[in-house]
């Protein structure tokens, strides 16, 4: 007799693409391999939901799926086979954890029964990568993949998100079971701090030092953006008259059109900026984590002020600064309740006409006179005379493009192309501006602008990167040209150096070029060998033209501008030094003789 | 022989945290990144269903970023620094029993522990 099967029988790979789709994804990035194959080979039954897209490296895919994720919002999902797959999703994951990334990573591994006996492709990738994931998972039985994925994506959305590893054997991904989707997430050590209210004493006791402060400023980063806390932002930042700075990862969740936007602090921030943070007697900071590239040496930053830290992760209050006020919590529950213990005050000045607490206006004209005195951009609005294209004529023909044409969201690589933009571009929108910050990823931009155009297939995603950066992952071009996208607009930056670290030897070491000075391939014929349309652009009167046609053309661009080759990012603060300490320059490309420190006052 | 750095001091902490694969590796490999040292470590399954305790003692410079980052693990339920009066060698047996390890009581019944 033949017992008839069970219909409701699922292998753990339908199992795991169901999983996916019950948690409301539509695209994953990826490359198949050995031990995920039984995944791929469930993949086409769910094709009307999941979307595939064939990366050409798994560092591309891991990249995809970050770009997705911070362009929209939405978990990022990327899957890679076991061993070299896996191991190739290392960086991505890195990248993701130090930028707070929701993205979920798939990989397979190899059978239950050969783990830990050095199996062809095993790499212990949930051991390599415990240091830099949120969570991870090993699931051997396909009945845990409900639960598994439920709380991945639970994991990596919530609190302060980040990536989650789920490493699938072969013989779950095979083996048949009938699923219950009835999963209760097994998560007691965990606490998203966005739930709960947040700790109304720290609110009112920030409250009345906001009020009481003569020299307040608005520090902000990532988790504004992140948690959707603009108009809460612009909120406070209107009622109190406080002055608003944003990182790097922050640029865009404050206009920086608004009269009380300062800029970017930091290494490479403005020079106003970094002297109010230094002025200033309260600094609240919302969002961010006093990355050392924005604190430069930390116990010199801000030496007069009392710090309020709004964050979600508990862990980073007082990591680096001291804290006179934590406040842990969602940036905009704080932002909110901030503004309602500012508001039942007694001592709130009736007049309510911006700048209603006392003496603030005079804080603003100060903050305002340092802005006039340092004039931000000057360095680059100074030009040579034989009309040399600088990468500043890039990034202000990029400008101005997009002011006439409308927002389209940017997404740069690591360097000094990275620098300019930033500093260059004007950033009104959250989400417009999409970077690797905390790791510094080379590489990432080209595989990001892929995964922020499939999010977006309705906005245009230009990428400014570097020659050097551009040589690491290029390679997703193929997959931009496989999916058909349209909307991806590459412009190189091309110094012939891995100009950064070139830029520091000039400064700090001698011009001693060790290692950076760098070659590569005709940009506008690898584009076209990839079948897209590249351009080559080498004087200054052609680069608006140049992108307005890339902006009409109907497909991926690839425009090669071929700029001045020691021109530097200014100004810069060394390495190790007080941000009150800042190498400025007249002139973009100069040798360091005439590059002028001052130290700020006592 | 690698000698600790001039500033760290001895610190006891108590690690409650779930009894799975990888939730020891994790836990400690987060004092690792610091490099720090752990100069003892005991872990054993409590009563409880599903958890287990951890004493460990570290050489830490800095232990409050230690027990932040530890409490911010997914598998770990609660962290607590001991006073270092309590955690000498001679009184771990004894921590352990208050801190709910059956498997270390002395007494017949782990239920019991003895005081």
């Amino acid at each position: 007799m033949s017992a008839t099967p069970n219909p409701d029988l699922r292998t753990g790979a339908q199992i795991l693409c169901e999983a996916l789709v019950r948690q409301g994804v539509d695209v994953i990035f990826g490359i198949p391999g050995g031990a995920i194959m039984p995944f791929y080979h469930a993949l086409p039954e769910y094709s009307e939901q999941l979307h595939h897209v064939l990366c050409r490296h798994e560092q591309g895919a891991g990249h995809a799926a970050e770009g997705y994720a911070r362009a929209s919002g939405r978990v990022g999902v990327c899957v890679a086979t076991s061993g070299p797959g896996a191991t190739n999703l290392v960086t991505p994951i890195a990248d993701a954890w130090m930028d707070s990334s929701p993205m979920v990573a798939i990989t397979g591994q190899v059978s239950s029964a050969l783990l830990g006996t050095d199996a062809f492709q095993e790499t212990d990738i949930v051991g390599i990568t415990v240091p830099i994931t949120k969570h991870s998972y090993l699931v051997r039985d396909p009945r845990e993949i409900p639960r598994v994925i439920a709380e991945a994506f639970y994991l990596a959305s919530t609190g302060r998100p980040g990536p989650v590893l789920v490493d699938v054997t072969k013989d779950a991904q095979q083996a048949s079971i009938v699923p219950d989707w009835n999963v209760t997430l097994d998560l007691a050590g965990y606490d998203d701090h966005r739930q709960c209210e947040v700790n109304a004493g720290a609110v009112r006791e920030a409250a009345a030092l906001l009020a009481s402060s003569s020299r307040p400023l608005i520090l902000v980063g990532n988790g504004v953006i992140q948690s959707g806390a603009s108009a809460e932002l612009l909120a406070l930042a209107e009622y109190t008259g406080i002055p608003v700075i944003t990182t790097l990862h922050g640029l865009g969740s404050f206009p920086q059109d608004h009269p009380l936007s300062l800029g970017m602090p930091g290494m490479h921030g403005w020079v106003h900026v970094n002297r109010a943070i230094q002025r200033c007697d309260v600094l609240l900071n919302v969002g961010s984590r006093f990355d050392d590239r924005v604190t430069g040496k930390a116990s010199t930053f801000a030496p007069h002020a009392a710090v309020i830290h709004v964050d979600v992760d508990p862990s980073e209050i007082g990591k680096l600064v001291p804290v006179r006020v934590g406040i842990v919590g969602d940036a905009r529950a704080a932002l909110r309740a901030l503004k309602s213990a500012l508001e039942e005050l007694p001592t709130r000045n009736a007049d309510a006409t911006g700048a209603e607490f006392e003496n603030r206006s005079a804080w603003l004209e100060e903050v305002h006179a340092l802005r006039d005195k340092f004039e931000p951009r000057q360095a680059y609005r100074r030009r040579t005379d034989d009309g040399t294209l600088q990468p500043n004529d890039v990034c202000a023909a990029l400008n101005a493009a997009r002011r006439a044409r409308g927002n389209c969201r940017v997404v740069t690589d690591v360097g000094q192309h990275q620098m300019w933009t930033a500093q260059l571009l004007d950033w009104h929108r959250p989400r417009s501006h999409i970077t690797s910050g905390g790791s510094g990823t080379m590489g990432f931009a080209v595989p990001a602008a892929l995964g922020a155009a499939i999010a977006l297939p309705d906005e245009t995603i230009w990428v400014v990167v570097g020659d050097g950066g551009f040589q690491m992952t290029n390679q997703e071009i193929a997959t931009m040209a496989q999916e058909g996208l349209t909307n991806v607009k590459i412009a190189i930056v091309n110094n012939g150096y891995l100009g950064m670290v070139r830029q520091w030897q000039q400064l700090f070491e001698g011009r001693r070029y060790s290692g950076t000075p760098l070659s590569g391939p005709d940009f506008a014929k690898l584009a076209e060998a990839y079948g897209v349309c590249g351009v080559t652009v080498d004087s200054v009167d052609q680069v608006e033209q140049a992108i307005d046609d890339a902006w009409n053309y109907p497909g991926v661009v690839v425009l090669d501008f071929r700029v001045e080759r020691e021109a530097n990012v200014f100004p810069i603060v060394p390495q190790g030094r007080s941000i009150g300490e800042m190498l400025v320059d007249a002139h973009t490309h100069t040798t360091p003789s005439v590059v002028a420190a001052y130290a700020e006052r006592p | 022989m690698t000698t600790a750095p001039a500033n760290t001091q001895r610190h006891t902490l108590v690690v409650h945290l779930n009894d799975r694969p990888g939730a020891l590796y994790r836990a400690i490999g987060l004092i690792r990144r610091r490099d720090y040292n752990v100069s003892s470590l005991v872990v054993g399954a409590t009563g409880d269903s599903g958890t287990s305790r951890m004493l460990l003692v570290v050489e830490a410079a800095d232990v409050h970023q230690i027990v932040q980052q530890l409490s911010r693990l997914i598998d770990v339920l609660s962290v607590q620094e001991i006073p270092h009066e309590d955690a000498r060698l001679e009184q771990v047996a004894d921590a352990m029993r208050r801190f709910d390890f059956p498997h270390f009581a002395p007494s017949s019944n782990p239920q019991e522990p003895a005081r």
